[in-house]
């Protein structure tokens, strides 16, 4: 392949990490900075390096799994890369927790219908049942962590000084696993198409997709960490540190499946968990409704999306052919 | 050593040096010994008349103004997590308004002496008060263990409410008290303003404490 071709497109994959680690980021350290327990400049440094050591370590699982889902040609990866990119970008206008999982799996299905490849549909419905055990996944470890730590450590430790620094290290133990477990589940969503069409080995793909990630966190999450870690701070810092840990824990759960699944929705799953723990009429079950309307949305609408760009760039004929292949 | 107790050390040594919020909790409890100190002294200046200890009950107000400052900065400079900041803010700002309460009493006692028919219920006052003070330390300390307040909080809502009754008293005996000019009348009513005002704030202290506790859990 042309080297020029080939670095073109790999752009997609590094915009659509960019774009993963800038969003993601907040769902980490986006309480921990929003309430001034850890400076935004510590916050993003420790989640940019656990985010590159996760993808290297165990991003490979997933990757296996979006690069199995089908085969794709070089140009087709690239198209189902920005596809995804901007169904995320209009859901999430929209306040929809959309997963850039299910968008890439979206656009790969709208594709592979297209182009006649046929998916693993074993692996589609293995995937399908991850996406919706996530927030449950997320409710069910925040109800477990909530209670098991509550007896721990909350019903156990007294002072208020020791409780103080168990929830100032607690937060920033929380939030590493949790760079760590999206580094290790997020990085398939970036770069595991380009597996699929031989563009990378999985070893380059996990590197190319954590550092990606790593440089959105690094350059543009303080917005959506603030924004986000503001939305949260109403919850008291025992039940933040709680979230951020199911959350962390979901991910790593289905990265050892090897399915990529929605950090988002973790969060989601883990917040309504601690409803659930501490007092059931606190919770939005409107959430639930929004969550299920994304897991529709998402990969119907990048599907379309892909079929669309995909169909528009087949009517430029007069184009070199090598610059597609 | 109670197994609790020695989770907290493993903790504490685990974690690391907490001296910051070490020195608010102390600065915290100073100022809550001072207001206690304070309200005693109020109590003997309205039971002996000794207008010398007005000048020693201005003084513990400039300490408290200044154990105050000390606990605002290092909570400025990052002692406690930022979600429990506001609370401490609060409190410490509550405990020191009750000091400056304390101060008008002891000023305007200079001003305007007590009748005699309204002494006893104002020394009656004053020392419910100062039991209240003395309640606040101690639920203060009971906090800082992590045990429940529901005891010094019934305590010091019982002597609120009797102070009020006492308050109502005085208001009523008031009337049938005759006065030679405006600020005369004027300074004994504030007197009495103030003297059962420091209860109710010692009572929104005591509030506000309890709100920590609670939010922690």
């Amino acid at each position: 392949m042309n080297p020029i071709t080939h670095w073109l497109y790999l752009t997609g994959g590094v915009f659509m990490g960019w774009g993963l680690g800038a969003n993601d980021s907040a769902n980490i350290f986006g309480t921990g900075v929003a309430s001034g327990l850890i400076r935004y400049r510590t916050a993003v440094l420790v989640t940019a390096i656990f985010v590159i050591l996760g993808a290297m370590l165990e991003g490979r699982k997933c990757i296996t799994t979006i690069s199995d889902l089908t085969s794709l040609s070089p140009l087709f990866s690239f198209i189902c890369l920005i596809a995804a990119a901007l169904t995320i970008a209009v859901l999430t206008f929209y306040a929809i927790p959309a997963s850039t999982s299910q968008a890439i799996v979206g656009s790969l299905m709208g594709i592979a219908l297209q182009s006649g490849h046929h998916p693993d549909y074993r692996l589609l419905i293995k995937i399908v049942i991850c996406w919706i055990c996530t927030p449950i996944g997320g409710i069910i470890f925040s109800v477990l962590l909530f209670r098991i730590l509550k007896l721990l450590f909350l019903d156990r430790v007294k002072s208020v000084t020791i409780l103080n620094l168990l929830f100032t290290f607690g937060i920033l133990i929380t939030g590493t696993y949790g760079a760590y477990a999206l580094g290790a589940n997020n990085v398939a969503n970036v770069t595991g198409v380009y597996v699929a069409s031989g563009i990378l080995p999985p070893f380059h793909a996990a590197l190319i997709g954590g550092l990606s990630i790593a440089i959105g966190v690094l350059t543009y999450s303080k917005k959506t960490m603030m924004t986000v870690g503001k939305g949260i701070v109403p919850l008291d810092p025992f039940s933040a540190m709680i979230t951020v840990f199911s959350e962390a824990l979901t991910l790593h759960v289905f990265t050892q499946v090897g399915v990529p699944v929605s950090s988002s929705q973790a969060v989601v799953g883990a917040v309504v968990g601690i409803g659930f723990a501490r007092d059931y009429r606190t919770i939005n079950y409107r959430m639930f409704g929004k969550i299920a309307i994304g897991w529709i949305c998402t990969p119907l609408a990048a599907g379309l999306l892909a079929l669309s760009l995909l169909f528009a760039v087949r009517q430029l004929p007069e184009l070199p052919y090598y610059c597609f292949f | 050593m109670s197994k609790k107790h020695g989770l907290e050390i493993m903790l504490k040594r685990l974690l690391g040096k907490d001296s910051r919020e070490e020195q608010v909790v102390d600065g915290i409890r100073n100022h809550l010994r001072l207001l206690y100190d304070q309200c005693c002294l109020l109590v003997k200046l309205l039971k002996d008349e000794d207008v010398v200890l007005i000048e020693r009950i201005m003084d513990i107000e400039r300490e408290g103004d200044i154990i105050r400052r000390r606990v605002f900065s290092e909570l400025f400079e990052g002692a406690f997590i930022p979600y429990m900041r506001p609370h401490l803010y609060r409190f410490v700002e509550i405990c020191d308004r009750a000091m400056d309460t304390v101060e008008d009493v002891a000023k305007y006692y200079e001003l305007a002496q007590v009748p005699s028919n309204l002494k006893e219920p104002a020394v009656s006052i004053a020392e419910m008060t100062s039991s209240m003070a003395e309640l606040l330390l101690i639920a203060y300390d009971t906090f800082q263990k992590g045990k429940d307040l529901r005891d010094q909080m019934l305590a010091i809502r019982v002597y609120e409410k009797r102070i009020d009754d006492v308050d109502h008293t005085i208001r009523l005996e008031m009337k049938n008290i005759s006065v030679t000019s405006f600020w005369e009348g004027w300074w004994l009513g504030e007197l009495c303003r103030s003297l059962s005002l420091v209860s109710d704030i010692i009572e929104d202290a005591m509030d506000v404490l309890s709100l920590i506790q609670v939010s922690l859990r």
